[in-house]
């Protein structure tokens, strides 16, 4: 019991005798509903009275209207505190409601046992009882997880939230990167909520519907897959806040594709003789300074960027080619017969079909983007193409290069 | 704007065949446009590029993937066959509704395209697939 329920309690004692009791109305024992409390008075700090002060200014009321629709929340949410723990089986949920028109309400599973309410009747505010609930809290709260879970584990499923309705109901709502039948994540909920919580399953209502949830934060690193655009992501990269990741312009600029769980936006892009760079912002979304490099997943921390030099030892990774590629550049300068410029040519020519965008690095050095490969007069493959990591620059961003 | 596209964008019927000719926008006896590159260029994208044959708006012949539909622009030598379908150098005969073999390529805007893109086709940027390796 905080200080504050202990002081109400002891004022409630106090004044019991005091003020006309609203401890019960008479004929609560037939009613499913029915009030009590009523009984000592609304305790307000001088903190609280900052707060109804900052809130009445919020909503647009009049301080009075403020303080008799906020004073004793917090007597009313201690006793709802005490209520989980003395009556888990039987509390299903309150809301509190100051205003004159409408009471704060407790629901009940059945009828409230005398511990229950007498620890309603000490409030000072009158609370409507309601004892038509079919399940505890406590079991809604199970079942939310569960049911939860189980939608959220769904193939196709990115996001799936749940949402306890006083007085017997789990609201689950979910989001899909492919179309997941609203009866399919029911039946999935409903037997989850089944094994948890056995017979006891029946008394929960469940809600399933698809919607707009948002999707979690996620930390975002570089290389790995696009699928929707058929391309290799290079290194992270920022923009002042803004974050995003990087590939190549030739990959189509659309927004809203996914990425490792995440939504891309495309921001802006360099071609021609600016090189062949775009980058897509993550949103809310973090990233990090770290890449992957290897098919099995394999990651590695970019500390710095600089330009190839001819002759040096290179590496790149793509999901084209799945491999890890290393070779040693050849012309460090060079402008394509598509005109695309600031290009480096390294051989030997590995690159596959989804390769483009993907990083080319050495050791902890990001030093470009994959753009395609050089062919002979015969079509024959000469080198691959990249473009130069100093051309960020044109698109305004930098890799990141710490966590 | 070769002579089959001004006969497009002016909404006649059209009856010629243009079966093999790759150096602009080939129509077929069903008023069908394929698009292919008249010289294969030095420079490869390697953005993958797959997905199954489909007729697009206008009656121009794209992909459908996980990418969305988008109109392509075939590798040099693509032309229209006998039986509906069109061949590709080095990947094979396809018909509508067929997948084709994992190509490289990349997405270019319209003023980037090897070759003149019909109005009819109403779309602001293509995906050119380059030649596959044989």
């Amino acid at each position: 019991m905080n200080r504050l329920t202990a002081l109400c309690a002891s004022m409630s004692l106090v004044l019991a005798a005091l003020v006309p009791s609203h401890a019960q109305t008479a004929d609560s024992a037939a009613t499913p509903r029915f009030t009590v409390g009523g009984n000592g008075p609304i305790l307000i700090s001088a903190a609280e009275s900052e707060d109804i002060a900052q809130v009445a200014r919020v909503l647009g009321i009049a301080l009075d209207e403020a303080r008799a629709r906020f004073g004793g929340q917090e007597q009313f949410a201690s006793a709802i505190d005490e209520l989980r723990r003395v009556t888990p089986e039987s509390f299903a949920g309150a809301i509190w409601r100051g205003s004159a028109e409408s009471k704060p309400i407790v629901w009940f599973v059945g009828r409230p046992n005398a511990e229950a309410l007498a620890i309603l009747a000490r409030l000072p505010s009158v609370v409507l009882i309601d004892t038509t609930a079919v399940a505890a809290e406590s079991l809604l709260v199970d079942a939310q997880i569960v049911a939860r879970e189980a939608i959220a584990g769904m193939a196709g499923v990115v996001a799936a939230e749940s949402t306890v309705v006083p007085g017997g109901g789990v609201v689950v709502g979910y989001r899909t990167r492919h179309e997941v039948a609203v009866g399919d994540a029911l039946e999935s909920a409903k037997a989850a909520i089944r094994a948890k919580l056995g017979e006891r399953s029946a008394n929960v209502r469940l809600e399933v519907r698809e919607q707009d949830v948002p999707l979690p934060i996620a930390t975002v690193i570089g290389g790995q897959n696009i699928p929707a655009l058929g391309c290799t992501a290079a290194f992270t990269v920022t923009n002042g806040a803004a974050k995003g990741v990087l590939t190549a312009q030739h990959c189509a600029n659309t927004s809203g594709i996914s990425y490792d769980g995440v939504t891309l936006t495309y921001i802006t892009q360099s071609a021609n003789a600016d090189g062949d760079i775009q980058w897509h912002a993550v949103g809310p979304n973090s990233i990090t300074n770290t890449f992957r490099y290897t098919p099995g997943g394999g990651t590695r921390v970019v500390t710095s960027t600089s330009n190839p030099v001819s002759g040096s030892a290179i590496c790149f990774w793509g999901f084209g080619s799945n491999s890890t590629n290393c070779g040693t550049v050849g012309s460090a300068s060079y402008c394509d017969a598509a005109g695309y410029c600031h290009l480096f040519r390294a051989s030997p020519s590995v690159g596959q079909p989804g390769d483009s965008g993907g990083p080319w690095y050495f050791g902890n050095v990001g030093k470009g983007v994959t753009r395609g490969y050089l062919t002979n007069g015969l079509g024959f493959r000469v080198d691959d193409l990249a473009t130069q990591i100093g051309q960020l620059g044109t698109i305004g961003v930098s890799v990141k290069i710490a966590p | 704007m070769s002579r089959a596209v001004k006969l497009l964008s002016g909404g006649a019927v059209i009856g010629v065949v243009l079966v093999g000719c790759s150096a602009g926008p080939q129509i077929d006896e069903d008023g069908r446009i394929l698009l292919a590159q008249p010289s294969a260029s030095a420079s490869r994208m390697l953005a993958a590029v797959d997905g199954t044959l489909t007729v697009l708006d206008g009656g121009c012949i794209g992909l459908t993937s996980e990418q969305g539909d988008r109109l392509v622009v075939f590798p040099p030598g693509t032309h229209f066959v006998e039986d509906g379908g069109i061949e590709i150098p080095h990947a094979g005969r396809f018909a509508v509704g067929d997948a084709i073999p994992r190509g490289g390529g990349g997405v270019v805007p319209l003023s980037a395209s090897p070759v003149p893109v019909p109005e009819v086709c109403e779309v602001t940027e293509v995906t050119v697939l380059d030649p596959y390796e044989s």
